[in-house]
């Protein structure tokens, strides 16, 4: 070891900063969590539908947000968007926007896997005994997407959170923005970057023990 | 009750149904037999318009399925009306098709509830009894995957019963089965037949279609080749394809 001597004494002094950096965290992740699954369920819907209007956007959005960088998309919409359309956002807005995006991208993949993989007798039942599209859809098939759709929704949410520590690059103030600027006062890097570290892994950990529980129970 | 007249349907340039016609009674048990591939299973799908066809008509008490005239001319239906007709048309397949997030109940009484408008109380009343006669009342809020193939297979017989359609489709609906589960179910159906329900059976079991059976008909590359009763059919069948075609299954 270098000899470095860790003291955690300026972590205490400044954990209000941390705290208001996690609730922004919170705040940017549940937001854009959200705004991916309404999102996802319509593009993945989308994407199924036979009529062009419907599946061609939808295709669109998730490739370009499946295959553009998170911190690209981000940029693009923090410092593109205002120019080209004259919108005003603030940094979070953008930052949930941005991210609730790429995870609609995502979101309508395992969507769109999760309709795929009911099998197709299924919607002949529900049609043979006169259910209409939408019914099917509700009653029968969504129902039978959704348990597979679980575990993938799960590993979901945990890369968006970890997504959510980019939109301090547009100064959303959220933990990793406190994070780096409570070491840019106090130069405790290892400190505060390991305390960090362990906030995301803390949130994360109980969504991927449940995902591994899921994930064993599907026999996956 | 069900008139079929001139079916045609192709998969793209392969022909499936080359002109069919058909009659089917109030109360009468049409078994439909014949070679895989022969088109016996797209009739059954056209007939409750899950698959749409090329020319021809198919009126069902009297109603057009799936399509209706417009200036001389079929076109596809409106979907309320196509949902309305799959309504009065129940069907079983081969494959069960139970609904496996529901109970048995529960996929009793999905459609008569949401397609009939019946109040659940109504809808669980039909169901208990239809359960009860075919001796799963007991299984009434057990899972799909809990039953035996038969029971899934008579569940899903009673499912379409529970809409209390004019008539009846079976599409092989003993071809999945263990040998020792066919019975139970084709002895519900001989028990459907007996109290005089409109049916379509299309099936290789050949002793069950000689028992219900008002009339056969042999059906090969998508026309029917003959029809009669069982004993014409069966015994003294005319045609050479016919006579090739029991000489294999018997």
């Amino acid at each position: 070891m270098s000899g470095y001597t860790i003291d955690l004494t300026g972590v205490w002094s400044r954990r209000d900063m941390l705290l208001t950096g996690l609730l922004v965290t919170a705040e940017l992740w549940i937001l854009a969590l959200a705004l991916g699954l309404i999102g996802g369920l319509i593009v993945g819907l989308g994407r199924l539908s036979r009529r062009r209007v419907l599946a061609w956007p939808s295709s669109c959005v998730i490739e370009v947000f499946r295959g553009t960088p998170p911190l690209v998309q981000l940029f693009w919409f923090y410092y593109c968007l205002p120019l080209l359309f004259d919108v005003r956002m603030s940094a979070l807005t953008t930052a949930i926007l941005s991210l609730g995006l790429f995870s609609t991208a995502y979101v309508g993949e395992i969507v769109r896997g999760g309709i795929q993989a009911v099998h197709k007798g299924q919607t002949q039942a529900a049609r043979a005994l006169g259910l209409s599209k939408l019914q099917t859809l509700r009653e029968v098939v969504l129902p039978q997407a959704v348990r597979r759709m679980w575990p993938p929704l799960m590993s979901q949410a945990v890369d968006v959170l970890k997504a959510t520590a980019l939109a301090s690059s547009i100064t959303v103030p959220e933990l990793m923005y406190q994070t780096y600027r409570a070491t840019s006062q106090t130069f405790r890097f290892v400190e505060f970057y390991t305390v960090s570290a362990l906030i995301y892994f803390a949130i994360c950990l109980p969504l991927v023990s449940r995902l591994r529980r899921l994930e064993w129970r599907s026999g996956a | 009750m069900v008139v079929v007249e001139g079916l045609h349907k192709s998969y793209g340039s392969t022909p499936v149904l080359r002109g069919v016609d058909l009659r089917v009674a109030a109360q009468e048990v049409l078994v439909v037999v014949g070679p895989s591939g022969s088109g016996k299973s797209t009739l059954l799908r056209c007939i409750n318009f899950l698959e749409d066809y090329d020319a021809g008509r198919i009126l069902v008490n009297g109603h057009l399925v799936g399509k209706r005239e417009v200036d001389g001319r079929l076109v596809r239906d409106t979907e309320a009306n196509i949902n309305r007709a799959r309504a009065e048309i129940g069907m079983v397949f081969q494959g069960f098709y139970l609904f496996p997030h529901r109970t048995v109940l529960q996929n009793v009484i999905l459609a008569p509830m949401r397609v009939r408008g019946l109040s659940r109380p109504e809808a669980e009343a039909v169901a208990e009894g239809l359960l009860r006669r075919i001796g799963l009342l007991d299984k009434a809020s057990a899972y799909p995957e809990q039953l035996s193939g038969g029971q899934q297979q008579r569940v899903a017989i009673v499912r379409a019963l529970a809409m209390k359609p004019a008539v009846m489709l079976f599409d092989e609906v003993t071809s999945a089965l263990d040998p020792r589960l066919v019975g139970e179910v084709l002895d519900l159906m001989r028990e459907l037949a007996r109290e005089g329900r409109t049916m379509i059976v299309v099936t290789h079991e050949m002793g069950f279609a000689r028992d219900v059976a008002d009339r056969i008909a042999f059906m090969d590359h998508g026309v029917v080749v003959e029809e009669g009763t069982a004993a014409q059919v069966l015994d003294a069948p005319r045609d050479p394809r016919t006579r090739a075609f029991l000489g294999e299954v018997t």
